[in-house]
């Protein structure tokens, strides 16, 4: 902490917290809604809580500290929409993070805990057409009236990161552990070099296929693609 | 107004060693009586001085004796009986300016689109004199108190406890 910045917190008579004091606060009031935290420098913290647990988050801030509502930032991450919720508590920058999936598409508004996020909420449901639940004033506010609904500037189309010729491959790859017939070529040249015309396949034993998908979650694979496990099959295509 | 309900008057306070003029207070108040984000449509302003390190807040006091009212030519500011807040009738208003030259703080500002005098009016029509700065201002350096808690807070300030 700068000389200056001392000085005029002392003049202010600000208490001034530690970012882990504020951390260990959430996560005992949360509980098991925080999934992780980071604090990658001094008076700086990013938490990640569950979207349904955001309201209680906010609440618990401000039961013990008064943080001041800074802004909201939405990110568009293709399958899924990432809100972070920025407040300062008493010098430190604490950011709250909630990501839910695009078929949702909607979140509670902290507009009666805080005030000031209505027209933030407004403008992101402008541009990115996340829908706030329980809005005071569900209008527009940047975009113009005959602006048409379906169109948002700034949400990108709701795609994952696999490419659309790749994606059945991808989803019966997850789904059963096969891959597509390989080619004639293939098979010959395998057979040149001493080894039987097509790889053992995990679809070859039933047993082998949990472990092959456990490999999937511990490596991520199935969050990146975009893979809903209840379905079984891809999130977009 | 009688003595009783000018010390009961709602008047708001400001905290500036709070204040960390993030002018939320401005754009929610050109928010609601705009309808559109121009801090230059705002009835409250927020001000830093950097030889002090301090906020200022401009805000319409809401006099006991208003000079603006007094001023203008067509009575078309006239203080509330009953709560006592000062207001600025826009149908009676015929922009002269007047008000915002003899108030000492020039509180009202000339609106160029009506071509009328605006001012702070405790956003009383609209939300019941519950007005939406202090609402917005998340640090709680906005307060709405009573005219009487006002005038201690205030000679406490800037007077340094002086009678």
């Amino acid at each position: 902490m700068g000389l200056l910045q001392k000085e005029v917190f002392s003049r202010r008579g600000i208490n001034t917290v530690t970012e882990i004091e504020i951390v260990k606060y959430l996560q005992k009031k949360l509980k098991e809604d925080v999934i992780n935290y980071s604090v990658p420098q001094e008076r700086r913290e990013y938490i990640r809580i569950k979207p349904a647990a955001l309201i209680k988050a906010v609440k618990a801030l401000s039961e013990k500290y008064h943080p001041r509502f800074m802004t909201i930032s939405a990110v568009d991450h293709g399958i899924d929409m990432e809100l972070l919720y920025h407040f300062d508590v008493d010098g430190n920058v604490v950011t709250l993070q909630t990501t839910f999936s695009k078929e949702m598409n909607e979140i509670d508004t902290i507009t009666d805990l805080m005030r000031a996020a209505e027209f933030i909420e407004r403008e992101i449901n402008d541009l990115f057409g996340v829908k706030f639940r329980n809005h005071p004033k569900p209008e527009r506010l940047i975009l113009p009236r005959d602006w048409p609904p379906e169109n948002r500037p700034l949400r990108k189309p709701h795609e994952g990161a696999i490419p659309p010729s790749a994606r059945l491959p991808v989803e019966t790859l997850i789904s059963t552990g096969c891959l597509t017939t390989m080619s004639s070529y293939v098979k010959r040249r395998r057979e040149k070099a001493g080894l039987p015309p097509s790889p053992p396949a995990v679809c070859a034993d039933e047993e082998w296929l949990p472990e092959f998908q456990k490999i999937m979650k511990q490596t991520n694979f199935d969050k990146k693609a975009g893979y809903d496990w209840k379905k079984k099959k891809l999130r977009y295509r | 107004m009688a003595e009783k309900s000018i010390a009961k008057q709602r008047v708001l306070i400001y905290y500036p060693e709070r204040c960390t003029g993030c002018k939320y207070c401005e754009i929610g108040c050109a928010l609601l009586h705009f309808g559109e984000i121009n801090l230059e449509k705002s009835h409250i302003h927020t001000l830093f001085d950097e030889k002090t390190n301090e906020f200022e807040a401009l805000v319409c006091q809401h006099c006991e004796d208003p000079v603006c009212a007094a001023s203008c030519p067509v009575e078309a500011i006239v203080v509330d009986e009953k709560t006592g807040w000062v207001k600025i009738n826009p149908m009676k208003c015929i922009g002269c300016k007047t008000c915002i030259y003899v108030c000492p703080s020039s509180m009202p500002w000339f609106n160029r689109d009506h071509r009328i005098a605006m001012k702070c009016d405790f956003c009383d029509p609209v939300r019941d004199g519950k007005p939406i700065c202090v609402e917005f201002c998340s640090p709680r350096a906005l307060e709405v108190v009573a005219r009487a808690e006002a005038w201690g807070f205030f000679r406490k300030r800037y007077f340094q406890g002086e009678e």
